[in-house]
């Protein structure tokens, strides 16, 4: 049975990667498609170039997150849980930089387990065998309920997009992934330090791709 | 924008380890009570029961785990047991 569900948990994960790809897809050949409307092109030829440019959309990562959410029994949806979907989804342009510093899925996973073993046993808790912790994943319907982490990483990256754009715009993934990063308490900061990373490098590391794609966005 | 902290407390700082010792309380007891709910079900508990030993009322507890679990396909004719 525990298999089972471990199972279940890994398809519930890779169905909300798909969709989300699904729909950037969708929506990169829509705008493949205006885009070559507008310059009298051919959709299919200006579809590549599209997606190769697109700005990644931070939203269908909510989905993801969520799932990260409900597979660890958990109410609500966190900070580490829609840093764990970017690392997961593997798609964006911030979790191929976050990659080449060693953080992956599997590393802040393990981080994150880490940092509450140690921080538990601080306490003199010892975390019981995981099959006395294995769970079918909660259901949550609707819409994602956000955790106070989570929505002050959402609102440190649109303040910093706002900065830095000069007005209100819709964030990329690499401020949506600062904003995260950017949290000096809490869990995330806590598995990294646990885990090894630093995480002012990974800051630098994200803030300077922002400054060097600059000219991507329109 | 504005911490009152002017930096962040030491990671070895005693109050910062008790305050995240508490988030990480309420995701273990999160995850212990999905999991011992199953294990009850599983071992022919019926919902009443596990909710007065959650201290509960019935309907919470079934609201909480009803459609969780049986989107596992957990075996629920048990439940008036």
């Amino acid at each position: 049975m525990p298999d089972e569900i471990g199972r279940l948990k890994n398809e519930l994960r890779q169905q909300a990667v798909d969709e989300m790809h699904e729909r950037q897809a969708e929506r990169a050949t829509e705008r493949a498609e205006r885009n070559a409307e507008r310059l009298g092109q051919d959709a299919d030829a200006y579809s590549a170039i599209a997606q190769a440019v697109m700005p990644a959309d931070v939203r269908p990562i909510v989905g993801v997150a969520m799932i990260e959410a409900t597979n660890r029994s958990a109410p609500t949806v966190e900070a580490e849980h829609i840093l764990l979907a970017f690392l997961f989804a593997r798609t964006s342009q911030g979790a191929a930089i976050l990659a080449q510093h060693g953080l992956t899925y599997e590393s802040f996973d393990a981080a994150l387990q880490q940092e509450r073993e140690r921080t538990l046993a601080g306490i003199g808790i010892r975390i019981p065998d995981p099959s006395r912790l294995q769970a079918a994943p909660r259901v949550r319907m609707g819409r994602p309920r956000f955790g106070a982490s989570a929505k002050e990483a959402f609102e440190r990256a649109s303040k910093a997009a706002k900065a830095r754009r000069g007005r209100a715009q819709r964030f990329s993934d690499i401020d949506f992934l600062i904003g995260i990063l950017s949290a000096e308490l809490g869990t995330v900061p806590r598995a990294l330090l646990r885990g090894g990373f630093d995480r002012q490098q990974l800051l630098d590391a994200l803030g300077a791709s922002l400054t060097t794609s600059r000219k991507d966005s329109k | 924008m504005s911490p009152t902290l002017t930096a962040a407390p030491a990671a070895d700082d005693p109050i910062a380890d008790d305050l995240a010792a508490v988030v990480a309380l309420r995701s273990l007891a999160d995850q212990l009570e999905d999991s011992a709910v199953e294990r009850a079900l599983r071992a022919g508990w019926g919902w009443g029961q596990i909710a007065e030993a959650l201290g509960v009322t019935r309907q919470a507890v079934h609201k909480k785990h009803l459609q969780r679990v049986a989107a596992i396909g957990l075996d629920l004719r048990r439940r008036n047991a």
